[in-house]
């Protein structure tokens, strides 16, 4: 019995360092994947000196490669600036209700209606005369020595 | 004959408007027209004021027949600038009539326009006594009796002119104010006669206040301005007729808001 026993648990033994070590396997697989997609700027620099010069014409393809990168950093720039603007402040204008131009339709207060503008145009009209019109200041002293 | 009027209705308003319409921008034209000479009179005489100021410098300085007759001639066109002026200034004066409503004091306006065609042609003498001098010595005289015309007749003209538009203006758009006051008491005595709205009756109460308080001023100035001479008023009173004057205007300004208000409780 006890040693049927101890088989058992020296299975379970087995069975629970298998899957400890498949899972430090999968572990070390992630690490290196990891490891594997890490960004190496200088690879990428090269691997783009490699593809312009793959081509033809390499010249004109650095020169398309920097205006790119110019046209990349500018609109950067762009986008950050269009974030950092302050915002508008809106004064909020309080709204007055303001009176409605008058419609009239009875009969007996259209005239009464022409009279008044009549009579504010009149009321424009009435201003100071003497602010233009006062007499100009002539030198009329003539004499010599 | 039904059929002739409806032809020749139409054509007669139409004319009518057309010549009224022509005759107000014609006024307007020759308003902006005398307003224009008068500035381009003034410019022109400040210029040769300074070139007169500087031949009498120059005579006064060497004292040569030449220097004289230099002088001699920057005077003589110094004096005709002024009478340019002067024409140009009676002109505007005379033009700007065409601003007041004339419907109170209509006699008036022919009043002041033989006044200043009288001024316009003693500066045209003038002129010509001008330039029918040959000496220096001559044009200090011309020039004492043109200042003494203008202190004792021309100046003493413009100010009751003045006077004149200020008060008649009043006048007239006191009237108009009545004449509204009149319809509107008798539209609300027809319509609102069973109804006791307090609304109404303090707009009304508020604008016979307006009405008093413009009349008074309006009878301050009108006795002031019957106190002048036909032709003439001097400074000071111009000054007060002005001040009655422009005071009622102000009282005059208040209803414009309260006849747009009864038109809307109406």
């Amino acid at each position: 019995m006890r040693d049927e026993q101890a088989g058992l648990m020296e299975e379970e033994i087995l069975t629970e360092d298998d899957k400890l070590s498949s899972l430090k396997q999968s572990g070390d697989s992630g690490k290196n994947k990891s490891k594997n997609t890490k960004f190496d700027p200088y690879e990428l620099f090269t691997s783009l000196k490699k593809l312009a010069l793959s081509f033809k014409k390499p010249k004109i393809i650095t020169l398309i490669i920097l205006f790119a990168s110019i046209l990349a950093i500018y609109s950067a720039f762009a986008l950050l600036a269009a974030k950092r603007q302050p915002e508008v402040i809106t004064q909020q204008n309080l709204e007055f209700p303001s009176p409605s131009p008058v419609e009239i339709s009875d009969p007996g207060l259209i005239q009464i209606a022409s009279d008044i503008d009549k009579f504010k145009q009149e009321v424009d009209k009435q201003e100071n005369f003497s602010s233009e019109l006062f007499p100009p200041v002539i030198d009329l002293e003539i004499s010599f020595k | 004959m039904p059929t002739l009027l409806r032809i020749i209705v139409p054509i007669v308003i139409t004319i009518s408007v057309f010549v009224n319409f022509s005759i107000k921008s014609q006024a307007q034209v020759s308003l902006d027209k005398a307003r224009q000479d008068y500035s381009f009179q003034f410019s022109k005489y400040r210029e040769i004021q300074k070139d007169y100021q500087s031949a009498k410098s120059q005579y006064e300085s060497f004292k040569t027949a030449i220097s004289k007759n230099e002088a001699f001639l920057k005077t003589k066109n110094y004096l005709d600038q002024i009478d340019n002026l002067l024409i140009a200034y009676v002109l505007l004066i005379n033009e700007n009539g065409q601003r007041v409503n004339w419907q109170s004091n209509a006699q008036a306006r022919d009043s002041i326009a033989n006044s200043f065609q009288a001024e316009i042609s003693y500066f045209e003498d003038h002129k010509q006594k001008v330039q029918n001098v040959s000496t220096l010595e001559e044009l200090p005289p011309l020039a004492k009796e043109l200042n003494e015309h203008l202190s004792q007749i021309t100046f003493l003209k413009v100010y009751k002119t003045l006077a004149t538009y200020e008060y008649t203006q009043a006048k007239s758009t006191f009237s108009e104010f009545n004449k509204i006051l009149s319809s509107l008491d008798e539209y609300i005595s027809i319509n609102y006669s069973q109804q006791n709205n307090t609304v109404i009756s303090n707009w009304r109460s508020e604008i016979r206040n307006i009405g008093e308080k413009t009349k008074t001023n309006l009878d301050l100035a009108g006795e002031k301005y019957s106190k002048t001479k036909l032709d003439t008023a001097n400074k000071d009173e111009y000054k007060e007729i002005s001040l009655y004057s422009t005071k009622a205007a102000q009282e005059l300004k208040k209803p414009k808001i309260l006849f747009d208000e009864i038109l809307r409780i109406l």
